[in-house]
């Protein structure tokens, strides 16, 4: 055992990069997987529409009651979407432990889940936060507030299900279609 | 060392001057500048937090990538560092190196926290903990010195293990009483694991120093939980119907931990710690078994507890630990006289009568801890200087 101690310390110092060079590698990948859509929100709480640096919101899912929407991490529940990326058609109630009659019934192009570990916990699927630079908080807030805007999010839905918000955008409330993109 | 020590102990004619002098050029030699080294300290400090706020300020205009490499940078950096300090002994191989390792741990672990900040993931605390811990247990035990290492995995290991109670808790309706029971055992396992490497290892001082954590962190949980046992019907463990089995695990796993740790170690150290996990599966089974909200039924167990630590305390020549269970049992008994006096506390007489105790009983506590306080045990774990490996 003795011969190898001086082997102990190289090894014990390179797995610790290994690990971590491999998890970022694994996460990159992974940040890149999974479907992108544009989900149109509603403000959480007009006193609060900012909270640090984050802009808190609502889902304003397309065609689903909002108490329809699962809030329990356990269950089995999920929103299956329905569309052609990025635009979503329609949302529906979806059960994964009835998945054969449902799923093929419904044709989803991707299912979200409640992610109980993200900030939001158990109402992962109701509302969610999204990341804003300090400088771009007061014009957003300006628009959140302007009800001739549509606040659109663009979503990405990884392969386990979950959300992941990734950027703020404006279209006129009146007129369906996507123009005046305005990033956060 | 102060000159006016070793003066009056000269005036005293408890040494003589020649003893003096040679005191005074003992200590020269090893005097360090203390005064030299903290100024030096304050000063890094003062630039580590200057870092870290001009970081912090910019901290959105930098992208997230740059700000992965550099970090993933620092780590290697400071990897790099602790391998050029491996066969240096002296303060830079020994406390340096201690100090490096502690940098890089934490910096590996605020790593998975930087990650899901720029990809925006999020997993239950106890995938990253562990993780961190299966990729840094084998550098941290490996070349880990002092108590900052020790502490930090024992830290680590039970952090990990609470994290993951958590979430299980969460996930199901019905906790199994067997994971509670293993899961809460966790600090006699981490315990059991210092007791067995110290005996291979030729860093002695750091496995000890590992077991007294995981016995103190046990002696302390434990603890809370006979506390809580006597607050609500069910304890710590919420559910009434699980507390009882839990607690029978309980008395097996720790009954032969405390088998086992006897076997490694057979001297009087060794003796107490067996003592003190019996008495803790004793205790624990008692106090489940019983569920008892009485002030006094919870208050004997309690004590009986910290009793079976002061004799271990007494046994293995453990001072300061001594000390301690005496302090928590007089402050248990403090509790005690003002819990069954509660009724009479709106009085004033109940008052009068829980003050007379408290002075009487902080009284004794002094006189028996003073009288009966073991002396210290011959320094055989105080091999921290010699740093030989």
């Amino acid at each position: 055992m003795n011969q190898y101690r001086r082997f102990f310390l190289p090894v014990a110092l390179i797995v610790p990069l290994i690990g971590l060079g491999l998890i970022w590698l694994l996460t990159e990948r992974e940040s890149y997987q999974g479907t992108e859509w544009e989900v149109p929100i509603a403000g959480y709480d007009p006193r609060d529409l900012l909270r640090g640096h984050y802009v808190q919101f609502r889902y304003d899912w397309p065609a689903v009651v909002e108490n329809d929407i699962p809030t329990w991490s356990g269950s089995t529940l999920g929103l299956c979407i329905i569309g052609t990326s990025p635009r979503i058609e329609k949302v529906e109630v979806h059960d994964s432990s009835r998945a054969i009659e449902s799923a093929a019934a419904l044709d989803c192009a991707a299912t979200a889940k409640v992610n109980p570990w993200s900030e939001e916990g158990d109402d992962g699927l109701v509302r969610d936060r999204i990341y804003v630079a300090q400088q771009a908080a007061r014009d957003l807030e300006k628009k959140l507030a302007n009800r001739e805007l549509q606040g659109m999010v663009r979503i990405r839905i990884n392969n386990s299900g979950f959300i992941t918000p990734l950027s703020l955008s404006f279209r006129p409330r009146s007129d369906g279609d996507g123009v005046g993109e305005v990033n956060q | 060392m102060s000159d006016r020590k070793i003066n009056n102990w000269l005036n005293a004619g408890l040494i003589d001057s020649d003893t003096a002098q040679r005191i005074r050029d003992y200590e020269a030699d090893r005097s360090r500048p203390l005064g030299l080294w903290s100024l030096i300290g304050l000063g890094a400090l003062a630039i580590g937090l200057g870092i870290i706020s001009l970081v912090a300020a910019n901290w959105d205009d930098i992208p997230g990538m740059v700000r992965l490499a550099v970090h993933a940078l620092l780590i290697a950096g400071i990897s790099g560092g602790i391998f050029l300090l491996q066969p240096r002994n002296g303060f830079l191989g020994l406390y340096l190196k201690d100090v490096l390792l502690f940098i890089l741990a934490v910096l590996g672990a605020t790593f998975f926290g930087h990650l899901g900040q720029v990809y925006q993931t999020s997993s239950p605390l106890w995938q990253p903990m562990s993780t961190w811990l299966l990729l840094f247990s084998p550098l941290l035990l490996l070349t880990g010195r002092g108590w900052l290492i020790s502490l930090l995995w024992v830290v680590a290991l039970l952090g990990t293990g609470i994290a993951h109670w958590g979430w299980y808790e969460q996930q199901t309706a019905e906790p199994s009483s067997i994971y509670i029971a293993l899961i809460t055992s966790l600090p006699v396992f981490a315990l059991l694991v210092g007791v067995l490497v110290r005996n291979i290892s030729t860093r002695e001082a750091f496995w000890t120093q590992v077991g007294q954590f995981a016995l103190a962190a046990f002696v302390a949980g434990l603890s809370v939980k006979l506390i809580a046992d006597g607050l609500t019907k069910g304890g710590l463990f919420g559910s009434e119907g699980n507390g009882g089995e839990i607690a029978a695990i309980h008395l097996g796993l720790w009954s032969v931990a405390a088998v086992l740790n006897y076997s490694l170690n057979r001297s009087a150290t060794g003796i107490a710690i067996a003592t003190i996990l019996v008495a803790a599966a004793l205790a624990s089974f008692v106090s489940s078994i019983a569920q008892s909200t009485e002030p006094l039924g919870n208050a004997i167990i309690f004590m009986a507890f910290w009793t079976a630590i002061g004799w271990g305390a007494n046994h293995a020549g453990w001072r300061n630990v001594f000390q301690v269970v005496v302090a928590i049992i007089a402050l248990r008994l403090i509790i005690l006289s003002f819990e069954l006096a509660s009724d009479l506390l709106s009085s004033g007489l109940g008052l009068i009568l829980a003050g007379i105790i408290t002075i009487v009983i902080a009284v004794i506590a002094y006189r028996f801890s003073k009288a009966f306080a073991p002396v210290k045990a011959p320094a055989v774990e105080q091999t921290r200087d010699g740093g030989s490996e």
